[in-house]
């Protein structure tokens, strides 16, 4: 069933005064015809028609149609705006959960939600949202209306802001008192929006446009992550098993939306609290976050490249399915509890998966930690990973590798190769991260004992002119570096974290041991996030990484994990030109593998050398919002043939997921507005193992138009 | 060109990093402050409409990176630039006595036309802070890059304050003021000469003056 048709409806019912008790209150006649009339399908009425509504039920008065049809929209304006605010604090808390629990599963969700709403069942309200919906549905059938017939005139963003100001009516008073601040935020985050010209509301949007993609809540995207990694076994799923699929989804929809009347006062308190990465949630309204591309609505430049996102297709295209026929009456509440075990099932195989996948992780690090690699000409010491270079030199050009010639492969490569293959599956666990970040980049091979505190009191008694300019940047920068993570800024006193120091040290030092390449902007970043990723693999069971050895993995990943440019190092001043030059490439392979995108992006004049240089300098960490996909981007490189061409793949990658959004924006400003989002960390959430698998199929394209070009 | 569409002017902010180029945007653009501006990697853009002598314009900018290598990616977007802001920062002499680089690099890469008249603004920021931090003799400073190193020319200079939005509204009102102004005579320009290419045009009005002096 479209949700655009439960959506308005539900949030009617689940106020307590429906629009007509206001319309009756204003003297006008609360019957059936003219709700039906006034509110949902007037410009679909003839002229005549509405001229003889104005004559029977307004006097004559078409101004006072007018009044009421605007009261109507700023009414139900105000309860979605309502609804809204309540269903983000609802994801938030969801989003804190699962960020701390990590796989967090459906139980465990549904129980929390229990929880903070005893005196409801959830099932009971959702099975008697549901029959409300079907009910909806079927009187609509009987109208013979279509979806699109429902389709309501998008309301201008100033009224959305009136209707903000209009929910100081008495009838909110409960919510009043306690959801102040969250909608301060709420406007604010509107005004920040609409100055940016994204849509302020994707969510009211959406609920108008039944042709695009459905707006689930950001937990149900986490669900559908664990469902869609799933390779599920058998393949044989039918269509009936998949629309259950759909029905569960669209049930849990209507499970947040239903609770939207209560209030619960845990989920305030929590809202400025500090993620697992140690980011201050200061943002209620992520969920208010533009879509992020679907893959079945995109002009496919690639062929889906694992059966994961075929599957998500497939999904989709069911859903499509499922709405357009009469679907509603399908749903029946046998239906629902099966979609409910379904989708128990499908977060325990996800789980089983991911167990999986430690498995096979444990055993390969098991491996690597006691076989230590002696029939490697290399020193014993190095370990199988620690092998990097020598195992990818090993394996001849890149493109052998690429296309598979595994036989010609040696034990060493075999295992490699089964580690590139589990990086790209499932990203490194924090638990073995620190290990293998340091093994693979090289660092163990660099590290020098005691070299790190001789550059760190070099650094600090200079009187080298260059090197003490660098500092002076690097002091600028410092407490601007992820000033709303705990670890580096101190939320309360707005001083330094207690990683700040390390930060300042291990950029000081770097600047020492490399003055020709001193202090760039970005490497603050970089090395941030390094440093979270530590931080959370410590706390994951991971080795301690001391200050000294995070200075070697960070120097490591600078010189010999980030691209060169005529042997120059990636943040060497003079390779910004051919940094530039590269990103002229990029718009290249943009205009052959995304030819749309290319030419929208071009027809908008936007300066995409621009922003791809402040993804690439920032090594993309302005270019993706989750610092988990992050670390997942870095782990790719750490085993990457060809950095340069990785980071190509990346950026491409990036666009494929802001494709949708990108084209969607018909000004300039929008499109760097929606960049500029993407630099605080308020973009669209992308899965990674989605992100991964794209990246990694844009890398073979770039490979074959490489082989191709006569250089 | 219709009177009434709106006039689109681009205007680059340069300065030094950490002169607070960021703030005065945010400033500006969004009326707020916060302690919690990340440091700007490559270049930040945004935009806001204003009502200049009843004319609407969209002020289209560019915030950049203050870092001095990152100057060789100007070319990427100085180009076609109605105005240039040069901001330091009143308690770092440096960034001060750094104005005429910036101001050199941005006529090196932007290729403008009219180079002696291109119209740059001189903003000062942090004036909240205690005065014992600010640059000492500070105007006498000022005065003496202006005539020297600015080839003397009258900058428009203001000092603002970011945190206390101080001056920032006026200081851009007069921004957008002068970058209109350049966007007329460019665009004055470019319709006498019926043709973008007015610097070969130039170029060949030029020799023809010289074959009329002889």
């Amino acid at each position: 069933m479209p949700r655009s048709d439960l959506f308005p409806e539900l949030a009617v019912k689940s106020q307590s005064k429906p629009i007509h008790a206001l319309r009756s209150k204003d003297g006008y006649s609360s019957s059936q015809e003219i709700n039906g009339l006034v509110s949902d399908n007037l410009h679909n009425s003839s002229d005549a028609q509405i001229a003889k509504l104005v004559n029977l039920k307004f006097n004559s008065n078409a101004f006072a149609l007018i009044r009421q049809l605007s009261q109507d929209l700023s009414a139900k304006e105000t309860e979605l705006i309502l609804l809204r605010e309540e269903k983000s604090r609802r994801e938030n808390e969801l989003l804190r959960l699962c960020n701390e629990f990590g796989n967090l599963s459906y139980v465990e969700v549904d129980r929390r939600l229990n929880a903070l709403k005893p005196e409801k069942n959830v099932h009971k309200v959702v099975s008697a949202m549901v029959l409300d919906a079907m009910a909806i549905s079927d009187s609509q059938g009987s109208n013979e209306r279509l979806p699109k017939d429902v389709q309501r005139p998008k309301p201008q963003s100033r009224n959305k802001r009136t209707a903000l100001r209009r929910t100081q009516q008495p009838f909110h008073k409960e919510e009043k008192s306690a959801s102040t601040q969250n909608r301060k935020s709420l406007a604010e985050a509107t005004d920040i929006r609409s100055s940016v010209g994204l849509p302020v509301s994707p969510n009211l949007h959406d609920t108008q446009n039944p042709k695009e993609e459905p707006i689930w809540p950001r937990w149900l995207h986490w669900l559908n992550q664990s469902e869609e990694s799933v390779d599920l076994p058998n393949k044989s799923t039918d269509i009936q098993n998949k629309s259950s699929i759909e029905n569960s989804r669209n049930k849990s929809v209507v499970e947040l939306e239903s609770m939207g009347d209560s209030f619960s006062p845990i989920l305030t308190s929590t809202i400025f609290d500090a993620d697992k990465f140690g980011f201050v949630n200061d943002k209620p309204l992520q969920n208010l976050k533009c879509k992020t591309s679907s893959l079945q609505d995109m002009p496919s430049p690639v062929e889906s490249p694992v059966s994961i996102s075929k599957s998500a297709t497939e999904i989709n295209l069911t859903l499509a399915n499922v709405e357009n026929s009469e679907s509603g009456k399908a749903l029946t509440t046998l239906a629902l509890s099966q979609s409910l075990d379904k989708l128990k099932l499908l977060n325990e195989q996800y789980l089983a998966t991911s167990e999986m996948h430690l498995k096979q992780w444990d055993i390969l690090m098991r491996q690597a930690q006691t076989s230590g690699s002696p029939k490697s000409d290399q020193d014993v010491s190095l370990g199988t990973f620690g092998l990097k270079a020598q195992n990818l030199k090993k394996q001849g050009s890149s493109l052998r590798k690429m296309f598979g010639h595994e036989d010609e492969l040696s034990d060493d490569s075999k295992s490699f190769k089964f580690l590139q293959r589990l990086i790209y599956e499932s990203g490194i666990p924090p638990k073995h991260r620190n290990y293998l970040w340091f093994e693979l980049s090289g660092a163990k091979n660099r590290a020098i004992a005691g070299e790190y505190q001789r550059l760190l009191a070099n650094s600090q008694g200079t009187s080298d002119p260059t090197l003490i300019e660098s500092i002076d940047q690097i002091k600028l920068d410092l407490h601007r570096t992820l000033p709303s993570n705990i670890y580096f800024n101190n939320q309360k006193t707005n001083g330094p974290g207690p990683q700040f120091a390390a930060l300042k040290n291990i950029l000081m030092a770097f600047a020492a041991y490399e003055p020709n390449i001193g202090y760039c902007q970005g490497m603050n970043k970089l090395l941030g996030n390094v440093m979270l990723g530590v931080n959370e693999s410590h706390s994951h069971g991971g080795s301690k990484v001391s200050e000294e050895n995070l200075f070697w993995l960070y120097v490591s990943i600078v010189e010999d994990i980030l691209p060169c440019y005529s042997e120059l190092n990636f943040f060497h001043p003079k390779a910004m030109m051919l940094l530039r030059e590269d990103s002229l490439i990029l718009r290249q392979y943009l205009n052959k593998l995304m030819p749309q995108l290319g030419k929208h992006l071009e027809s908008l004049g936007v300066e995409l050398e621009l922003v791809v240089i402040s993804w690439w300098i920032g090594v993309f960490t302005e270019a993706v919002s989750s610092i988990d996909l992050w670390l997942k981007l870095l782990d790719g490189l750490l085993i990457a043939d060809n950095p340069r061409i990785k980071f190509h793949a990346y950026t491409l990658a990036a666009f494929y997921f802001y494709q949708r959004a990108l084209c969607g924006f018909k000004e300039r400003d929008s499109i760097y507005g929606f960049i500029n989002l993407l630099k605080t960390g308020n973009g669209p959430n992308i899965k990674s193992n989605e992100f991964m698998s794209i990246a990694a199929s844009f890398e073979k394209q770039i490979h074959t138009i490489e082989l191709k070009s006569p250089s | 060109m219709s009177a009434r569409k709106k006039t689109l002017l681009k205007v680059i902010v340069l300065g030094d990093l950490g002169v607070g180029k960021t703030s005065l945007m945010q400033q500006f653009v969004n009326k707020k402050f916060s302690h919690q501006y990340k440091a700007t990697i490559g270049a930040d853009f945004l935009t806001k409409d204003l009502t200049i002598d009843n004319k609407t314009v969209s002020l289209q900018i560019w915030d950049t990176a203050g870092q001095e290598r990152f100057q060789s990616l100007g070319v990427a977007f100085y180009r076609g630039a109605d105005c240039c802001v040069l901001c330091y920062d009143v308690t770092n002499e440096k960034s001060l006595n750094n104005l005429s680089s910036w101001k050199d690099e941005f006529l090196v890469q932007s290729n403008v036309s009219n180079p002696q008249d291109f119209p740059f603004i001189i903003i000062g920021n942090k004036i909240d802070v205690d005065e014992s931090k600010k640059i000492p003799s500070l105007q006498k400073k000022l005065l003496n890059i202006t005539n020297n190193q600015l080839g003397g020319l009258n900058y428009p200079l203001f000092e603002t304050s970011a945190k206390d939005s101080i001056n920032v509204e006026t200081a851009f009102e007069n921004v957008a003021r002068m970058a209109l102004q350049q966007e007329e005579l460019n665009g004055a320009s470019r319709n006498d000469m019926n043709d973008d290419y007015h610097d070969a045009i130039n170029i060949h009005l030029e020799n023809d003056n010289s074959g009329c002096a002889c």
